[in-house]
This record gives C-alpha cells, sequence and structure tokens, in this order.
C-alpha cells in the first residue's frame, strides 16, 4: 500500500501492549533531522524491531500504511544494529475469509438450498485483503533491502 | 509526497454545497409531504413517481459531487506532505461503495484528510473533531433506513407499508442533517487546506 522512510530519533515510545512476536505502540513520535516531529500511532511492530525502538534511538525507519493499519517494519541505527519484520497475519486472515466463508457458501447452496450474500460478501473481500496486504509486506522488504549496507551519518556535534 | 499534485478544491467544493443543498431543500419537502399528506403520499401518490426521480437525481448527483471534492481534497492533503494516510485517494472514495467496510471507513478516511489538513507533517496526533462523528451518523441512519425501506417495498410485504412510510421519513430527515453536517465537514476541511499558512509552510 504505502511505504516510507524517515531519518531521526525517538523522542517517545509508547507502548500498548507486548505478544510473543510483535508489539501495538499507542505512539512513536520522531524528531526528524530537519527538526520537525511526527508521530506513528497505533502501530503494529514485530518484536526484532521494536526492541530498537527506544528513545534516544537515532535512525532510519522504514514505516508502512495497510489499509487501516500502520507500522513500523525495520530500523537501521546509528550504533549499526539492524532488524527487519512485518506481520502475516491479516494475510492469513484474508485466505482464511476465503476458505471459510465459500464453505459456508457450499453449505448454504447444497444442504439450505438458499445462499447468504453476506458470507458471499466477506469471502470475495476476502481476496482484495490478502493481496494488498501481501502487496505492503513485499513493498516494505523491497524498500527495506534496497538500503542494505546504508547507515545513518552520526549525529552532528 | 506519494506523487499527488495539490490543486484547488474550492470550485468543486462550491458545487457540492449547492448540490447538497439542493437535495436537503427535496428531502425538506419530502418530509413536509409526509407530515402533512400522510406518509403514503410520496410512495402512491400521483406525483409519487416524479418526485422519487427528482429525489434520485439530487442524492446521487450531490454524492457523486461531493466524492469528487473528496478525491480532490484526499489527494491535496498528500500533496500538502501528509504520509502514512491509508492506500490512495482513489480507494478514499472507494470505501463507500464497498459492502461491510462503508459502515465505518469513509469516517475514519474523512477524519484523517481533516487531521492531515490541519498538521500534514504530523497529523496522527490531531483530535478528531466531534462533528465527524455527528454527520457519520446522521448518513449512516439515513442510507440504512432508505435501504431498509427500498427492500420492503420491493418485497410487497403490505403488511409493513407503516413501518416503510416512517422508514422514509426518517431517512428523508436524517439525510438533511447529514447534508448540512456534510457541507459544514466539507468547509472545514476546506478551510485548513487553503490557508495560507499552510500554503507557506509547504509549497514554499
Amino acid at each position: 500500500m504505502a511505504t516510507s522512510t524517515i531519518d531521526g530519533t525517538i523522542e517517545e515510545a509508547v507502548i500498548k501492549r507486548r505478544r510473543s512476536a510483535g508489539s501495538f505502540y499507542e505512539r512513536v513520535k520522531f524528531r526528524l533531522d530537519d527538526g520537525s516531529t511526527k508521530t506513528w500511532t497505533k502501530a503494529h511492530v514485530m518484536n526484532p524491531v521494536a526492541d530498537l525502538l527506544t528513545p534516544g534511538m537515532r535512525g532510519r525507519f522504514y514505516l508502512y500504511t495497510a489499509i487501516d493499519h500502520r507500522g513500523i517494519s525495520g530500523v537501521r541505527t546509528e550504533d549499526g544494529r539492524e532488524a527487519f519484520g512485518v506481520s502475516k497475519v491479516n494475510e492469513n486472515v484474508g485466505i482464511f475469509m476465503v476458505v471459510t466463508m465459500t464453505l459456508i457458501t457450499v453449505f448454504y447452496v447444497t444442504v439450505l438450498e438458499k445462499i447468504s450474500f453476506l458470507y458471499v460478501i466477506l469471502g470475495i473481500l476476502g481476496v482484495p485483503m490478502f493481496f494488498l496486504y501481501r502487496q505492503n509486506r513485499l513493498d516494505a522488504e523491497k524498500a527495506y533491502e534496497s538500503d542494505a549496507g546504508f547507515r545513518p551519518a552520526p549525529r552532528a556535534a | 509526497m506519494e506523487g499527488q499534485v495539490y490543486r484547488d478544491a474550492s470550485p468543486l467544493a462550491a458545487m457540492a454545497r449547492w448540490a447538497l443543498l439542493a437535495d436537503s431543500l427535496v428531502c425538506a419537502a419530502a418530509v413536509a409531504i409526509a407530515l402533512t399528506q400522510g406518509p403514503f403520499a410520496l410512495t402512491f401518490g400521483d406525483f409519487a413517481t416524479i418526485f422519487s426521480i427528482v429525489q434520485l437525481l439530487t442524492g446521487v448527483g450531490s454524492l457523486i459531487l461531493f466524492l469528487f471534492w473528496f478525491y480532490r481534497a484526499n489527494a491535496n492533503v498528500r500533496a500538502m506532505g501528509a504520509d502514512g494516510l491509508m492506500g490512495s485517494p482513489g480507494l478514499s472514495v472507494a470505501w463507500f461503495f464497498i459492502p461491510i467496510a462503508f459502515l465505518f471507513m469513509p469516517f475514519v478516511v474523512m477524519r484523517d484528510t481533516w487531521k492531515a489538513s490541519a498538521a500534514p507533517r504530523d497529523w496522527q496526533v490531531q483530535p478528531t473533531n466531534p462533528l465527524l462523528g455527528f454527520w457519520w451518523a446522521a448518513f449512516l441512519v439515513s442510507h440504512i433506513a432508505a435501504t431498509v425501506a427500498l427492500r420492503i417495498s420491493l418485497s410487497e410485504d403490505y403488511d409493513m407499508l407503516d413501518a416503510l412510510g416512517v422508514l422514509f421519513l426518517i431517512s428523508d430527515a436524517t439525510a438533511i442533517v447529514a447534508n448540512l453536517l456534510g457541507i459544514a465537514v466539507m468547509q472545514k476541511i476546506q478551510g485548513l487546506q487553503v490557508s495560507p499558512v499552510h500554503l507557506s509552510e509547504h509549497f514554499r
């Protein structure tokens, strides 16, 4: 969907909850190198990336927006550390919707001899959902890999 | 930002405003007729057909113009430097027509467009204006009531005739509220986008 990169320093990282694989942030506030601020709210971050999101951390941050989800897919820090990760959960939800709604529709048509448009619509919506989230993940990977070897310049004294 | 070019949306906003006002007038006439001549005057009355056509034209016409303006407004905030907005201007409009998602996504993209108009560089922390919630609630009630009424009329279930009249009345009355609030939302966003402060900050 949309990916972007910013160079700056984390001013604030307010975590909402942390799970085994990923974390949800209430907000992550960056101080950009040009002096302005940017805040990323309700962001999902995989834990290897989340571990580097600490106040004061300077580096290049890779952001994404997919449908109604925002996240931080990667980071390359000033001190040479880097991490990347994008969840596949929403892609899998899309596939799950297509499969289960198709099965329910088949059940309706063959056993109940009627059709429920709700299940048909949900099944159809699963298709673009899968492809949009998959494309977002691939775009995020591409953006991160295109910067391979990049290391943010040291902070000016 | 994101390949969008800023274009003044004022002409589109003006056209959409007049179309919404025209639709409000037609809806107000429908409410007045229903209250004075009974709820079925516009369903089975002498001029039911012609009134339905006029109402359809003003309703669809105002929605189309409103969405044209919204597309431009959404593209403009991207041009003003806002990133992290959902999808594209086209998808922002498409949400109005996607089943199930149309219940909440148009509100979300309109809210984000408003926030990004107020502060393009750091829009996510901007507060949500309650006007948006009232507009979207009225819009939803109006359209859901109209849809249910249409389904009842198509089913030819004569036991539901009373409900049909009430639903059309609710739909018309809330459409007036939704249109007027829609105009207010549009003007607020438009006012933020043409602000010289924003223009000087983002286009110098």
